[in-house]
């Protein structure tokens, strides 16, 4: 293993002000940074003491948190860059909302962005009334809400524009926006909601009719200009980057996939952070935590990295391997590389155990779960009131909810202590084949639960649908044989949900009885 | 008292300060979190996971449970409950904590000092037309919070009977300068929203009704969770002005259409009620001199060691107050660095 560098490089994407800032920080806080920009970039955005990688992008990345080696290139050129870190720290691109007025391109309408970007003092007297019109869809975010109030304040009180704000909704939930807005009516701002436009624009001005849904009534308001909103669409980059780098998406194509334990600027590979634009649309305040939780993700992983011994997470068994490459192909976490043979990297490894669930050969194991000492985790050890745990009851329970069985086993609770408990590390780890044995041979196993966590989320992205695809497996096979498919469930649960799990196995408890009693009947 | 030289106080043992916490401890930065209740785990860890379905909707409560797992974890944090602050004064770049109740009595020398002591939910008592302390049926968002996690359904309070129809009241002590609060509180269409579609869920039967200004949908997944959500509510744009208890205990509003004054009536009502800042504000303010942002709530001053994170600085929802609890991380290392 390579012995662990003292100075990390950060190796930061971006093609703008995100990249640049950030860039700035982990300088100034002792991280060589590497900033990876399109060609077009001005040279002279790039901050002091960073090493500038011009116009080249992303083909390949190889390696895990710690040992990137990236491979850069356009066509006929290769390079290879290693860094600690990478960071995706492109910025969201602005679309105008052109399509929804069917009138694209005229001298009177203008983006936004082009509206806040003009330095012209005489602006008000070219333009004594103008439309903002916000999007009319219905999908509006603050950080739009928040450029229009901006946008309109100024030209109401440094131009003395007379303003109106066509727009499905006014979002104001950010520190400051209520105020803003309200600053905009007492300036006289008209605010209008509605869902649909009539528009004429001719050399003239630009004249609209509209049922505003709040007024219940039909308004015409002309202007001498139109500016429409723009929404905040991923850049196009981000589409291969997301392939290069294995990361999840969401449905726009933002990097952080829609997974809530990503927050704030995680991905699903270990060492791989989202800045900026590549995270969301983002608002002024989330931008401004965002750059500073970038830099101390990076900070304590760098410390991590420097205390972690590297152990070990995947026990491999060449023999049986047919380098099928499911294990790779299977990976949320990036943390599987493939030549002619696997290749674990345990810094990456987030130990979920699906590519050991899936291993079709059982060629891999996760260390501390290999099959021999699986049953062996059962807990409590020795069941209180043995006597009647019949019908008896076995649990699996990933360990981000094993918290909430051991506090009841610890209140002697009598439902939770009635039933074998066994922890896996994520419940994706599961293999069908440890259920049904569970059920066939084990003593006292009248039915299984699998405890796991909510979809979208659970730390490994997937192992909430594994453990739901591997009961439904199961429930298949029990019926196929006759048997009741009933004695096996599901059971999504959060590690808040604490009066729920209780709930849940009282309720299937109740139903195994019932059954079991019938059946002795 | 063991020797706390490079310790941090952390005051408030709620998402930020486990964050806060937490994210010290990961640089090897010890801390003492000090909480005034029994136990941590602050406002949120009292709400309820609100997945629909297997299907988690994002609200970031079970992240309260996570942090107080992984603190648990963490050697370098001690954690005091039952404990609050008795004084505070500064020994050169120390600051000198006095603690009041509790094993900790004080006086302890910390580094650096983290107000994370959070905000106040709005109390309905204080605008007397919602009789919020008469009518039996009527509760807070809070209270239906409890409600959901203790018992996973709705009950009518007066009496444990199911509930047929309920209604939500938004912007309750959010958005309305007159009270003082100028501002929208971020988090109660959110909770209001999540929730009720969990209870429709549950009770396909259960009508809901809002009564809204504006959704302030916001955060990761919202809005299509709102698209996909929005027909099976029914909407109301208005603020209703009297509320009353009617025979059966039920929950009366006075509600304008079209001119006439009309009465609706339901088996449970909810206030959404908005986020104020904390009560323990004023005297943080008047022992380290600190200033109130234009909605009242406090400014993190970034110097001399003392720094405040979370919803003590303004209406936030969870995931936004880890984000703003993480980056605060960043400002405190670098005093911590400059200090030493």
């Amino acid at each position: 293993m390579k012995p662990l560098s003292p100075e990390k490089t950060v190796a930061v994407l971006g093609n703008g002000e995100t990249a640049r800032r950030l860039s700035e920080e982990l300088l100034k806080r002792g991280f060589p940074v590497m900033l990876v920009m399109p060609n077009e970039k001005n040279t002279n955005e790039v901050p002091e003491g960073a090493e500038y990688v011009a116009g080249e992008e992303l083909v390949s990345v190889k390696g895990q948190v710690s040992d990137f080696t990236l491979v850069l290139g356009v066509v006929g050129k290769r390079e290879e860059r290693r860094s600690d870190f990478i960071v995706v720290a492109y910025e969201s691109v602005r679309e105008p909302v052109y399509d929804i007025l069917g009138e694209p391109h005229h001298e009177r309408i203008w983006p936004l962005s082009y509206l806040e970007q003009l330095n012209d003092d005489a602006f008000g007297e070219k333009y004594g009334k103008i439309i903002f019109l916000d999007r009319l869809d219905g999908v509006n975010s603050v950080a739009a809400s928040a450029r229009f109030l901006n946008a309109i304040v100024t030209a109401q009180e440094d131009h003395e524009i007379a303003c109106c704000l066509i727009t499905c909704q006014v979002k104001v939930a950010s520190p400051g926006l209520e105020m803003l807005y309200g600053r905009m009516r007492d300036g006289g701002c008209l605010v209008a909601r509605t869902d649909l436009l009539e528009l004429e624009v001719d050399a003239k001005e630009v004249r609209t009719r509209f049922d505003d849904i709040v007024l219940d009534d039909v308004l015409r308001v002309s202007g001498d200009l139109l500016v429409v909103g723009e929404r905040e669409r991923p850049a196009p980059e981000l589409k291969k980057l997301a392939g290069v780098l294995g990361l999840e998406t969401d449905q726009e194509g933002f990097l952080q996939g829609d997974n809530l334990l990503r927050v704030p600027c995680l991905t699903n590979r270990r060492g791989v952070l989202v800045a900026g634009g590549s995270v969301a649309g983002l608002s002024e305040w989330e931008r401004e935590q965002n750059i500073p939780s970038v830099v101390e993700e990076v900070q304590a992983l760098s410390r991590w990295l420097d205390e972690v011994i590297p152990v070990e997470q995947i026990i491999y068994d060449r023999d049986r391997c047919a380098t099928c490459l499911t294990c790779f192909r299977v990976c949320p976490h990036g943390a599987i590389l493939f030549t002619d043979k696997p290749h674990f990297l345990h810094l990456a490894c987030q130990r979920c155990g699906i590519c050991t669930s899936l291993c079709p050969n059982e060629a891999i194991e996760l260390s501390g779960f290999e099959k021999p000492s699986f049953f062996e985790r059962l807990f409590p050890e020795k069941i209180a009131g043995e006597q009647d745990k019949s019908p008896g009851l076995t649990g699996f329970v990933c360990e981000r909810s094993v918290d909430l069985v051991r506090q009841y086993l610890e209140e002697n609770d009598p439902v939770l202590n009635a039933v074998r408990w066994i922890e896996v590390p994520c419940a994706g780890t599961l293999r069908s084949q440890y259920i049904l044995e569970t059920l066939a041979k084990r003593e006292g196993a009248d039915g299984v639960v699998v405890v796991s966590c909510h979809k979208d989320n659970c730390r490994s992205g997937d192992g909430t649908i594994r453990a739901a695809s591997i009961v439904r497996q199961v429930k298949g096979l029990l019926k196929t044989l006759g048997m009741d498919e009933g004695s096996v469930e599901h059971i999504p649960l959060a590690p808040n949900e604490r009066e729920r799990l209780h709930r849940e196995v009282k309720r299937f408890q109740t139903k195994a009885k019932k059954k079991s009693l019938t059946e002795r009947k | 008292m063991a020797k706390s030289r490079g310790k941090v106080l952390i005051v408030g043992g709620g998402i930020a300060g486990l964050t806060m916490a937490l994210e010290l401890g990961r640089r090897g930065v010890p801390s003492l979190v000090i909480e005034k209740e029994k136990t941590i785990g602050g406002h949120a860890g009292t709400y309820a996971c609100k997945a629909v379905d297997g299907h988690c909707q994002k609200c970031g409560a079970c992240l309260v449970q996570d942090a107080i797992r992984d603190i648990r974890e963490m050697p370098q944090i001690e954690v005091s409950v039952e404990t609050t602050l008795a004084g505070l004064d500064r020994e050169g770049k120390e600051i000198v904590a006095r603690f009041k109740k509790g094993e900790k009595e004080g006086p302890d020398r910390f580094s650096a000092l983290v107000l994370c002591h959070g905000f106040q939910p709005f109390d309905p008592a204080e605008k007397p037309n919602y009789e919020y302390n008469r009518i039996p049926n009527l509760i807070t968002g809070v209270e239906l919070e409890q409600m959901m996690k203790q018992k996973g359904n709705v009950f009518r309070p007066s009496d444990g009977k199911p509930v047929k129809d309920m209604a939500f009241v938004q912007c309750v002590g959010s958005r309305n300068p007159a009270l003082g609060r100028p501002y929208c509180s971020q988090v109660c269409c959110g909770y209001a929203l999540r929730m009720a579609r969990q209870i429709r869920t549950q009770n396909p039967s259960t009508s809901i009704t809002f009564f809204y200004m504006d959704v302030q949908t916001f955060g990761r997944d919202f809005e299509r969770m709102f698209w996909e959500f929005r027909d099976a509510v029914y909407w109301i744009r208005e603020i209703p002005g009297d509320f009353f208890s009617t025979a059966g205990d039920r929950v009366g509003v006075t509600v304008e259409d079209e001119g006439e004054i009309g009465e609706l009536t339901f088996d449970l009502m909810t206030l959404s009620v908005g986020m104020g800042p904390s009560p323990d504000q004023p005297v943080f303010e008047k022992w380290l001199d600190l200033r109130q942002g234009p909605e009242r709530f406090l400014v993190s001053p970034k110097r001399g060691g003392i720094f405040v994170a979370g919803s003590a600085t303004g209406p936030m929802s969870i995931p936004d107050t880890i984000a703003n609890s993480r980056a605060t991380v960043t400002h405190v290392m670098d005093y911590l660095e400059e200090r030493s």
